[in-house]
């Protein structure tokens, strides 16, 4: 009885502790975020004071007027950026999951050797090769526009596509493509029909991920792009001038910025847990 | 409905691995076929071949004569049964039995017709609007059937069906594929490492090693007439003993000497003096007073016999005594082989061999 009592006592313990370990967690990963939901609150002057003014009289959406409105790029920006990863991630997703099918089933000659190659692409930094695919794509008229945005960031989104959706496909059982080819299924209709409607978890997660790498990337787009084609995150990081930072401005198109990622999340959230949740066949 | 043949079928994979090594056989329109042998003998393999999922690399599979090295499973008209069931799972029963009539482009209320006719016949009416997940492993078998049969093909397919379902589900099971065989007549070629379950629903029985088929024949024959020792030991349960000894005559008598006893036995001259094994099946050793003593080393009830293994200096066997039977053991019997049921290999190629 005593030792039945200790046990339970032990795991209350233990169920406690896990659940402290996870409020930190959780306050530390959403403390940053909350911190620049307050300052894209407040005023430039009241964020830079020591200690910053946090009463709720100095509280305003001037922010929020003032980077909507057209003296700044933002709303363009985002504009570009949606349009640039909508395109990034469809593109990636009907060329990725045919290549990983590929890979996976198909007899593909040097089918090993193609997907070290693919890897061996995510090997080089970007700053190696931003100066060259410069030339490349000037030369081709394609620097500020959105067709030479997007053939960069497919350029090395595609591949971990491939290799994320390549495992996926490897998962399904060999079995239910024979029995769908008995019943009468061409390879394309397999693909179609049995393959990809079983396979939308990941596919969600895929495209998800491929839309946030786009959506978010700085690098590439603040050298390849002038004006026309500017994204959301140069805008964002335009409010910092030469004379001076608008914080709260900046802070407050931030956070605009990452009301679609978030609504992305949410929307897919339970496809994209459910891809890790659920086998495919009892086998 | 058709009449299989295979002609020296080779399946060679690159890399030289030989799966199936010139195989010969003819399946008549409308018989049952079982390819027997333990995992990895090329059964599974043969049976692709003949579906068409794999390519043959040598020989000819031929249907009503016509050679279909080149046909897919669709122009060849097989409907085929899977291990795992391989139901589609985010498809309903009556999407998964209906799939294949969707494929053919066949209008929607004959498939819905013809859906409900198969999932009457297999008992599945109540449960069309369900998921594969949803159901238990024989009702997901029984889904499995009733893809098949939906369309009436030439030839039926079967890889071991049933070897996911437990032990009474797998009888109840048989004795179903026995009767849709009975009430359709379609051909069927059907893969399974269970000596019983071949036993039980085939015509006639193939049984592979290593690539090959080391036997074809009805249940009967390749029970009583093992072409060789490998048969006998994969036919019949408890296996048939086989034991290694010597020809002995004394005073007009012959003799199998096994260890430090002998068996009378009739006499049996080999065929240039060769070395030869007995075999022989439990239910031909007979426990009699005049026999040769054996020692008991476990008896095992089953009901309707008990198997006793016996023991004497060199050698044991298996004895069935009718009913349930208590026998102590290190108690002593005396057994007697039975004349009819005495089995002789070639000691050297394992072959039977018929004593003059």
């Amino acid at each position: 009885m005593s030792a039945m009592s200790r046990r339970r006592g032990r795991r209350l313990v233990a169920d406690a502790s896990i659940r402290i370990l996870l409020v930190v967690f959780t306050c530390w990963t959403l403390g940053p975020i909350a911190w620049g939901v307050v300052s894209s609150l407040l005023p430039t002057e009241a964020l830079i004071q020591t200690p910053p003014d946090l009463s709720p009289a100095k509280f305003t959406l001037a922010n929020f007027e003032e980077v909507l409105g057209s003296g700044h790029n933002l709303v363009q920006g985002l504009l570009n950026s949606a349009i640039v990863a909508t395109l990034t991630a469809g593109i990636a997703l009907v060329l990725g999951s045919m290549a990983a099918y590929a890979l996976a089933r198909l007899r593909v000659p040097g089918g090993n050797r193609l997907l070290l190659i693919v890897l061996a692409t995510q090997m080089f930094p970007g700053i190696v090769i931003v100066i060259p695919l410069f030339v490349v794509l000037s030369r081709a008229g394609l620097i500020d526009t959105y067709a030479g945005l997007v053939l960069v960031y497919l350029s090395f989104i595609l591949p971990i596509v491939i290799w994320v959706l390549k495992g996926f496909f490897e998962a399904i059982p060999p079995q239910l493509e024979r029995a769908a080819a008995v019943d009468g299924a061409s390879p394309l209709q397999t693909f179609r029909l049995i393959v990809l409607p079983i396979s939308l978890p990941p596919l969600f997660a895929t495209a998800v991920f491929a839309f946030i790498e786009a959506w978010n990337e700085f690098f590439f787009a603040i050298i390849l792009t002038r004006l026309d084609v500017k994204t959301g995150p140069i805008a964002i990081a335009e409010f910092s001038g030469q004379y001076q930072t608008l914080y709260g401005q900046m802070v407050a198109a931030a956070v605009l910025a990452s009301i679609p990622v978030v609504l992305l999340a949410v929307v897919f959230r339970q496809y994209i847990l459910k891809g890790f949740v659920e086998g495919a066949v009892k086998g | 409905m058709a009449e299989v043949e295979l002609v020296g079928v080779t399946k060679r994979y690159p890399g030289g691995v030989e799966a199936v090594s010139s195989v010969d056989l003819r399946v008549p329109d409308g018989e049952f076929v079982t390819l027997l042998g333990p995992s990895g003998c090329g059964k599974s393999t043969t049976l692709s071949l003949i579906a068409g999922l794999d390519e043959v690399t040598d020989g000819e599979i031929r249907m009503d004569g016509r050679a279909v090295n080149d046909l897919t499973p669709v122009e060849r008209d097989v409907a085929m049964v899977f291990q795992s069931y391989a139901l589609y799972p985010h498809m309903t029963v009556a999407e998964n039995i209906g799939f294949t009539m969707r494929l053919r482009k066949r209008p929607k209320a004959e498939i819905r017709e013809r859906v409900r006719a198969v999932a009457e016949s297999l008992e599945l009416t109540p449960l069309l609007d369900r998921l594969p997940r949803e159901l238990s492993g024989g009702q997901q078998q029984r889904v499995a059937l009733g893809r098949a049969v939906i369309r009436q093909p030439r030839l039926f397919l079967f890889d071991e069906p049933f070897s996911n379902l437990d032990a009474a589900l797998r009888i109840r099971m048989r004795s179903e594929v026995k009767q849709l065989h009975q009430r359709l007549g379609i051909t069927s070629i059907f893969v399974t490492h269970d000596q019983e379950e071949a036993m039980s629903v085939s015509d006639r029985i193939a049984i592979m090693r290593a690539g090959r088929i080391e036997q074809v024949g009805t249940p009967e024959e390749v029970y009583a007439r093992p072409a060789s020792t490998y048969v006998a030991r994969f036919i019949g349960s408890p296996q048939m003993d086989i034991l290694p000894g010597e020809i002995e005559r004394d005073a007009g008598q012959a003799y199998f000497r096994v260890g430090g006893e002998r068996f009378a036995i009739p006499d049996a001259v080999m065929p240039d003096g060769r070395a030869v094994d007995l075999g022989i099946r439990p239910e031909h050793v007979l426990v009699e007073a005049s026999g040769v003593p054996a020692t008991v080393v476990v008896a095992q009830p089953i009901g309707p016999s008990t198997y006793v293994t016996l023991r004497w200096d060199g050698g044991d066997l298996t004895t069935r005594l009718p009913g349930m039977v208590r026998l102590e053991p290190e108690t002593v019997q005396h057994v007697r082989l039975q004349p009819d049921g005495i089995l002789w290999f070639d000691r050297e190629t394992g072959r039977r061999v018929e004593a003059a």
